[in-house]
């Protein structure tokens, strides 16, 4: 038997509705060939068995679900177009990204004011400086046993809105300042000053600092100190949280 | 008095009125009247295809709960696209389009989440390589029932092995019986690739089932 005659049988066998007479070509065929015999009989088994299956019913509650639904998209499209827009996915997903974006700089501006304290150095130079307030300059005192010859203090406190005055309290009060020496700031309004007092030979006087202090000396030599200082309390004065231990850097050897 | 003679003289048929025909609705009409807004024509129009089309997602997807949900997809679905509807085609065709593609999309979903069960043992790594777990039981069984019952489980987890492609022009010919035409319609593509897949489909359940057939 030819097998293009087959392929050609049994094609029209596989395309016939279940249970159709073929034509006569085919069922003289089907009459002299085994294997294409045993191809229908097959496929009309497995038809059989596949269209066999029961057929499924929908739920006693589609139609009511169905309405739900329907009730529940209407509603949604009844909503104004801003409300929609506003609940979609997209729009909660940019929100959220937003908010973790300004959480993200709120947090770190926060981290980088309370890692950064008030400085205070002295050095020799003039008081022409653009934050904080300049004490006036310390002459060398007559006896020169002291290693240390600190001039000039400045205070640069760093955030305005952590100023100690900010709580209204006057921490200068009581303290001598010199008068007229006092540098106004260009930007800001009074910043914390911490007047130093003149004291005794190789010793400087500091108002007490709510914040962390870093004074920073040099010596004649060019070599500088670094002395972390942490708020000092009183007891009336109050007291910030962020006090860190007193440290010490050198960028020289004395 | 007047006497009766036969029964005809009781004169029944001018007491009752005339009986109603009740034409039924096309689909086409159906979906105009709900465009129009009247709510029971789109309720008789689910009433119509809602068991088929629950059956059609069943055979296509094996599982119950999901189908009764993409079925009411489909109809919601059609309900929202109701204005953009073309009568070019049968509404019956439209609506198992609309079926089809969720059930694949669903097959889809279910492929790349890699849902393990009981289809997912079937089916090996590459998808269309199918593993016979389906040995049948050599001992006899007790009665024709569960010889039936067993034949059926075996039909419905060989139909749920079958790639996607093939499956769809299987159930919608020898399930739902549709014709090679309305077939190539839903399916969107050549008479011929319908013939063609229905063919390798019956090939790959011939392989399954070769106990059983």
């Amino acid at each position: 038997m030819s097998g293009k005659v087959c392929r050609e049988m049994r094609r029209e066998i596989d395309q016939s509705e279940l249970r159709q007479t073929l034509s006569a070509e085919a069922e003289a065929h089907l009459a002299e060939c085994a294997a294409c015999a045993a191809f229908r009989d097959e496929r009309f088994r497995l038809r059989e068995l596949v269209g066999a299956l029961e057929p499924v019913v929908a739920p006693a509650d589609f139609d009511v679900r169905l309405r739900a639904r329907i009730a529940r998209e209407r509603d949604t499209h009844q909503q104004p177009f801003i409300f929609r827009l506003v609940m979609s996915t997209p729009a909660i997903a940019v929100a959220a990204v937003l908010v973790m974006v300004v959480g993200t700089i709120v947090f770190m501006n926060q981290k980088n004011r309370t890692q950064t304290p008030a400085i205070a150095s002295t050095k020799g130079k003039p008081a022409s400086l653009t934050t904080g307030i300049v004490s006036p300059p310390v002459s060398p005192k007559s006896d020169n046993d002291g290693p240390v010859q600190a001039t000039v203090v400045e205070a640069l406190p760093l955030d305005n809105s952590r100023h100690p005055n900010a709580t209204g309290r006057n921490l200068t009060k009581g303290i001598t300042t010199p008068a007229g020496l006092d540098a106004v700031d260009s930007t800001v309004s009074r910043a914390d000053s911490y007047p130093m007092i003149k004291d005794r030979a190789g010793e400087v006087s500091l108002t007490a600092p709510v914040k962390p202090m870093v004074v920073t000396m040099y010596d004649e030599h060019g070599g500088s100190r670094k002395i972390q200082l942490p708020p000092i309390s009183f007891g009336s004065q109050r007291l910030t949280d962020n006090r860190t231990p007193v440290g010490m850097t050198n960028t020289r050897d004395w | 008095m007047r006497t009766l003679s036969s029964i005809e003289d009781l004169n029944f048929a001018a007491a009752m009125p005339a009986p109603v025909v009740v034409q039924k609705a096309s689909d086409h009409a159906l979906l105009e009247e709900t465009l129009a807004g009247d709510e029971d024509a789109f309720a008789e129009l689910v009433r119509r295809y809602r068991n088929q089309i629950t059956s059609y997602i069943y055979r296509m997807t094996n599982d119950y709960d999901g189908a009764v949900d993409l079925a009411q997809e489909t109809f919601l679905r059609v309900y929202r696209a109701a204005s953009r509807y073309q009568t070019t085609h049968a509404f019956s065709t439209y609506i198992y389009r609309i079926a089809t593609n969720l059930a694949i999309s669903e097959l889809r979903k279910r492929k790349r989440r890699r849902l393990v069960s009981l289809t997912g043992l079937l089916t090996s790594g590459q998808g269309d390589e199918v593993r016979d777990f389906d040995a049948p039981d050599q001992r006899p069984l007790a009665d024709a029932n569960l010889v039936d019952t067993e034949q059926r489980r075996v039909v419905k987890k060989a139909i749920s092995t079958l790639p996607e492609k093939y499956r769809a022009p299987l159930v919608l010919r020898d399930v739902e019986g549709k014709s090679y035409d309305e077939i190539a319609a839903i399916l969107q593509t050549s008479e011929g690739t319908v013939k063609s897949r229905i063919n390798r489909a019956r090939n790959f359940l011939r392989d399954k089932m070769r106990h059983y057939v």
